[in-house]
């Protein structure tokens, strides 16, 4: 199956929301399984969240798969908070590529 | 025949019936030397409630063959009693097992809901495979009386994003049982329903901690410009669990209002618990003087709200600071220094930094030399002369972390050094994270040295660490 990872920048936040949310899109047109890795993300707020929900929902009407990965501690515990890790596939990158 | 099989583009399926015998595994294969282009065997034991002892040598046979063809073998949905065979002999440890919904009907797929080993994945499962018919089901059990039915079928409802049954979902906030409120809560947060936020407020206070967690996460999701300052009041209450799961709300929103409320918070002077909690959440905020205050705070009383400070510093990457913090640590020692030295070690990677912290060790007190030894391991930059100077200072928590930061830098000088302090150091803790480090590295020969070191090892915890690295060889 043919896949992708897309690199988060720094800030997952409303400062740049429209912008990931072009390139994750993109990914999950050209892709059956789109990896989103979390490894550079510092910054996350509800406008990201809301966000990669829409992208999720997204993802899920043109069944493709969709998996958050490389998140660090705090990051997932937000996700924990939020109990979006009972929504979202979490998992280190099984197919991790070269950024 | 005792089987049947489905074939589904380079996936074989084999439907076992009640149980699995050699013959079975013969024939099996014989059939599926005819096939092509396989990628995927799964053998469906669902049914199969016993196998024979001499299959399991079949089964490993399978598998090796369908290796040949460059397919898998995957057992799905073993029966408890045969998993426990598979577990006596082993066999578990050489085959791939799995769940696989799809073998079950949408009546016997709602029944893993009350098995809590798998009814997350049924739950995935139908909201991935979402049609009609499981909508209907989802719809029945949304007025089920028992209420982890209703749980699961909620939370599945909102995976799958259906919302055409919003109506019945925000009917389930008046449901008696906390599970059931929190499902609707998160459902009606993942669907986006602004509508729901204002009845879901009052859960903030629920007995239930969860429930006021997911409360409080969902009114973050659905906010407005308006929640900050709703949220603020919150912050009042004597409860500093509801105090808690406010701060994260508000730094889940995270505008200009709810940093002025964290900030103000912070400064005001609050008990230990809700500072840790107020750290952290502050150096979500993007804003210039967020690493100025998570500074300051290297200083706090407690050591505690220190530590989550250095930690988040590490966390924003702070490097504009870090030469406003290294001349913190000239100027400064103690616990201040100590906690400003471990930030250092996570932020900065220059050898600017190694340097400037070699050069401070003499001076330094006790408890920042060991910081000091183990950030210049963290910030990278080899500088093994240091580091294998203090392998044998008098303080074991120097020779144990020098030893440390040493493998992180120079794999070469570590692994000498790790074997003889292995076979000479006097404290078993220092000799412990030796054996860690050659472990990790094995070096050619090791298994010998291993065993030779086994043999005159005095410490248990030592030895079995050794033992079990040797029974893994």
């Amino acid at each position: 199956m043919n896949h992708d990872t897309v690199y988060l920048d720094e800030k997952l936040n409303k400062e740049n929301s429209s912008e990931f949310k072009r390139k994750i899109l993109d990914s999950i047109e050209e892709n059956e399984i789109t990896f989103i890795s979390f490894k550079n993300v510092i910054y996350i707020d509800k406008e990201g969240l809301t966000i990669l929900i829409e992208i999720l929902e997204y993802s899920k009407k043109q069944s493709r798969e969709l998996w958050l990965c490389e998140l660090k501690p705090e990051i997932l515990e937000i996700m924990t908070f939020t109990n979006l890790n009972n929504l979202f596939k979490i998992n280190n990158n099984p197919y991790k590529s070269p950024e | 025949m005792s089987y049947r099989i489905i074939r589904e583009n380079g996936i074989v399926k084999i439907m076992m019936s009640d149980s699995l015998s050699v013959n079975d595994l013969e024939k099996m294969q014989n059939e599926l030397e005819l096939f092509e282009e396989i990628t995927l065997v799964k053998l469906d034991l669902r049914n199969c409630s016993y196998i024979q002892s001499n299959v399991v040598s079949e089964i490993i046979d399978l598998k090796k063959e369908l290796s040949r063809k460059n397919a898998r073998l995957v057992l799905t949905n073993v029966h408890e009693a045969v998993m426990q065979l598979m577990e006596i002999s082993n066999l578990i440890n050489f085959i791939d097992i799995e769940k696989d919904f799809s073998s079950y009907s949408v009546n016997e797929l709602i029944e893993f809901f009350l098995d809590p080993e798998n009814c997350d994945s049924a739950s995935d499962y139908i909201a991935k495979n979402y049609n009609e018919t499981f909508k209907q089901k989802m719809t029945e059990l949304l007025y089920n009386t028992d209420p982890i039915l209703k749980e699961y079928a909620i939370l599945t409802v909102g995976k799958a994003f259906d919302r055409s049954l919003l109506p019945t979902i925000r009917e389930n906030l008046d449901d008696d049982v906390g599970n059931v409120n929190k499902a609707a809560i998160l459902t009606l947060g993942w669907l986006y329903d602004v509508e729901s936020k204002d009845r879901i407020y009052p859960f903030l206070k629920s007995p239930f901690i969860d429930v006021a967690e997911s409360a409080a996460a969902t009114i973050a999701l659905l906010s407005d410009e308006n929640d900050s300052t709703r949220l603020k009041e919150y912050l009042k209450t004597p409860d500093d669990r509801l105090k808690r799961i406010t701060i994260r709300a508000l730094s889940l929103i995270n505008d200009d209002k709810s940093y002025g409320y964290l900030k103000d918070m912070l400064t005001n002077g609050t008990n230990e618990f809700i500072k840790i909690v107020l750290t952290k959440a502050i150096s979500f905020y993007n804003y210039p003087e967020t690493a100025d205050i998570l500074l300051g705070l290297l200083r706090d009383e407690s050591l505690k709200v220190r530590e989550e400070a250095a930690s988040a510093l590490i966390r924003i990457k702070a490097k504009d600071k870090i030469n406003k913090i290294l001349m913190m640590i000239q100027k400064e020692n103690g616990w201040f220094a100590y906690y400003a030295t471990k930030a250092i070690g996570g932020i900065c990677d220059s050898e600017t930094c190694t340097n400037f912290l070699v050069n401070a060790y003499d001076k330094a007190s006790g408890n920042v030399k060991i910081a000091i030894i183990q950030a210049v391991g963290n910030i990278g930059v080899d500088c093994s002369d240091f580091l294998s100077n203090h392998l044998g200072d008098e303080n074991e928590d120097i020779r144990r972390e020098a030893l440390v930061s040493l493998s992180k830098l120079n794999q070469n000088r570590a692994t000498p050094a790790a074997k003889d302090i292995l076979l000479n150091d006097s404290n078993p803790e220092v000799r412990l994270k030796a054996a860690e480090i050659l472990i990790e590295a094995k070096p050619s020969g090791y298994r010998r040295f291993l065993e030779k070191t086994y043999k005159r090892e005095t410490s248990e915890k030592v030895k079995e660490k050794i033992l079990d690295a040797i029974e893994k060889l």
